[in-house]
């Protein structure tokens, strides 16, 4: 176990390290100067060429490599070029909101997922399992924003019932964290479908029912807990990534978060701010990764140390 | 032996045709309805993408005189613009069309790309020795651990986003996840006995690769490449939607919902066209490939995370 951890820890930090090398490789290679960003689109050549001494831009590329490494080290994502703003406390600026957006999709996609999921394999080939299917093929198919639309045309402009966007009340909420929450379910229902009706066949299922134990007890305790494994891997995981932004929810929703703060860092080519939100995202995925792959190893006495 | 028996039985033995594999494979295909209708969607998408100079009815960048009302809004759907306009006053259905061609590029060519890598990557590394094995299969792990959406912003917001290079960033990820189905194939059809028998007969190791093992892993990157496209569509989609996609004024379904964004309300025909465009398309791919998966290989799992969408 205890070399896993430290197999598993190295190669995080390996991934870190590539993401980090391809931020600062993108930064590089792009064909926006920085000192002419910085300096502003009016100002004389000298001053973009002081600016560009002055942040050490004129230095050979492996210097610039390693204090790009030290400053990302520190947690330093550099300054916006739109606002001047520094990157990381713009981020963290936005975390709320998104974290609050997170938060409530994970609970619509488990208490949605869960139940549907294993109501469908109990049910099986009955009309309940066929409309389940139907549910999750559905969500499957249907994009994220295309969804979204839907929710506000029906939902908030023809019956009025949330507002068409924006954030601060609980209704701005619900119709976001629906959409994050729908797409997310349709997955958890359909593996958590396949799972169940694997442990179902199970000899310790039938011995349970043999006991004489309650149906309540045998779906909670026998088949629940056996088939949760996997979807809780992918709670951890859907939580990293959303707290990484949500570019195209927020953006459908004008949700001020962290993915909206990015999809108009995109549209000024704000790089320093792109660069910082993909790296913050990236962190948060790995991270979180990790984190799942390490919950797994301590619960499940089957995964393999490799 | 078969001729005494049926002198025996004093008939003809009933002739059983035989149907090989993909015969097989595409009888109880053709018996499945959901994968038919999948396919009538891909054909009927293929169609389009292909004659869309020929089905369109107008050029679908033009900004049209009449394409517009007094008040400078969107038309709707009327005999001359059968499905309306957008807020330039182009024809939505002829960029609808043209739309098609681009979703199509991406989504095919990019599992080409994807299937092409993971079976050369794949392949190699399932043959090779242990150092070259090592290499090429940790390369994959690294891909396979990127937040690979991320990393296409990064690339894509900083350089003119075209469809070469969304093709190429979305072909090199789903490269990956193939490279690694194939490479539990290979290591486990290195071990049968028309491997060894190749072997013993002196053939080299590229021949065995490319006629006897390659041929039995195309049945499930086919699979995985079929419900890829339906993915890369997807992504292509909401790639343009963000703005580092398919650059205007070049139509793809998501830019277009992009431009219909601000008209939800007065003209929610410029996102429903679009939108219910990338449903059939997703639709069509994932029941053909649900199809093809039942058809070719069952024992298949289920498609994993990597079909997952962009949120």
């Amino acid at each position: 176990m205890g070399r896993y951890v430290a197999k598993r820890l190295a190669w995080t930090i390996v991934v870190l390290w590539a993401i980090v090398t391809l931020t600062f490789g993108a930064t590089f290679l792009s064909p926006i100067d920085p000192a002419r960003s910085y300096a502003g689109l009016r100002a004389s050549e000298q001053a973009v060429e002081l600016v560009r001494h002055d942040f050490g831009l004129d230095d050979p590329v492996y210097v610039q490599y390693g204090r790009y490494l030290s400053r990302i080290f520190r947690g330093d994502l550099g300054r916006s070029f739109a606002t001047d703003e520094p990157v990381r406390a713009a981020i963290i600026d936005r975390l709320p909101d998104t974290g609050l957006l997170a938060l409530s999709a994970a609970i619509v996609q488990i208490t949605l997922g869960i139940p549907l999921g294993l109501l469908a394999a109990l049910k099986r080939r009955t009309v309940v399992d066929r409309a389940i299917l139907l549910f999750s093929l559905g969500g499957v198919v249907t994009p994220t924003f295309v969804l979204g639309f839907l929710l506000l045309y029906f939902l908030a402009f023809k019956l009025d019932w949330f507002p068409l966007g924006g954030s601060g009340s609980f209704q701005s909420l619900v119709l976001p964290a629906l959409t994050l929450g729908v797409a997310g379910a349709a997955w958890y229902a359909r593996m958590l479908r396949s799972t169940a009706l694997n442990i179902l066949g199970e000899d310790y299922i039938r011995m349970a029912r043999a006991k004489g134990l309650s149906e309540r007890v045998v779906v909670l305790r026998h088949v629940l807990r056996n088939a949760i494994g996997p979807i809780v891997t992918m709670i951890g995981l859907d939580i990293g990534v959303f707290l990484g932004g949500v570019l195209i929810i927020e953006r459908v929703f004008a949700w001020p978060g962290i993915g909206d703060q990015a999809w108009r860092a995109i549209t000024f080519n704000d790089v320093p701010m792109v660069m910082g939100t993909v790296l913050f995202a990236a962190f948060f995925v790995t991270i979180f990764n990790l984190a799942a792959d390490l919950v797994n190893a301590a619960i499940d006495p089957r995964v393999k140390y490799v | 032996m078969s001729e005494s028996l049926a002198a025996a039985l004093g008939s003809e033995p009933a002739r059983v045709r035989e149907r090989g594999y993909w015969g097989e494979a595409l009888r109880s295909l053709r018996r499945d309805w959901a994968a038919m209708l999948g396919l009538v969607l891909v054909v009927g998408l293929v169609v389009c993408a292909l004659f869309a100079p020929l089905l369109a009815p107008y050029d679908p960048s033009f900004q049209q005189t009449l394409g517009l009302s007094e008040q400078g809004e969107p038309l709707g759907p009327s005999g001359t613009f059968k499905l309306g306009t957008d807020a330039l006053g182009r024809d939505e259905l002829s960029r609808l069309l043209f739309g098609a061609r681009v979703s199509l590029a991406v989504g095919i060519g990019a599992n080409a790309l994807a299937a092409l890598i993971g079976i050369a990557v794949g392949g190699v590394a399932g043959m090779a020795g242990s150092r070259l094995q090592t290499l090429l299969m940790r390369a994959v792990d690294v891909v396979l651990s990127f937040p690979i959406l991320l990393l296409a912003i990064a690339l894509l917001a900083v350089t003119k986003p075209n469809l070469p290079t969304i093709l190429i960033i979305v072909g090199i990820s789903f490269g990956a996840y193939l490279a690694r189905l194939v490479f539990t194939q290979v290591v486990s059809l290195k071990e049968r006995e028309f491997v060894l028998a190749a072997k013993t007969a002196g053939v080299r190791s590229g021949w065995i690769l490319l006629r006897h093992v390659v041929p039995h892993v195309v049945p499930s990157v086919l699979v995985y490449s079929t419900l890829g496209v339906a993915t890369a569509i997807q992504l292509e989609a909401a790639l343009s939607y963000v703005g580092i996609g398919i650059q205007p004024p070049e139509a793809s379904w998501g830019n277009m919902i992009s431009d219909g964004q601000s008209y939800l309300v007065s003209s929610p025909w410029l996102v429903a066209f679009p939108g219910g465009a990338i449903v059939l398309a997703m639709i069509g791919f994932s029941l053909l490939g649900d199809g093809l998966r039942d058809a070719l290989d069952p024992t298949l799992e289920r498609r994993g995370r990597f079909l997952f969408g962009v949120r």
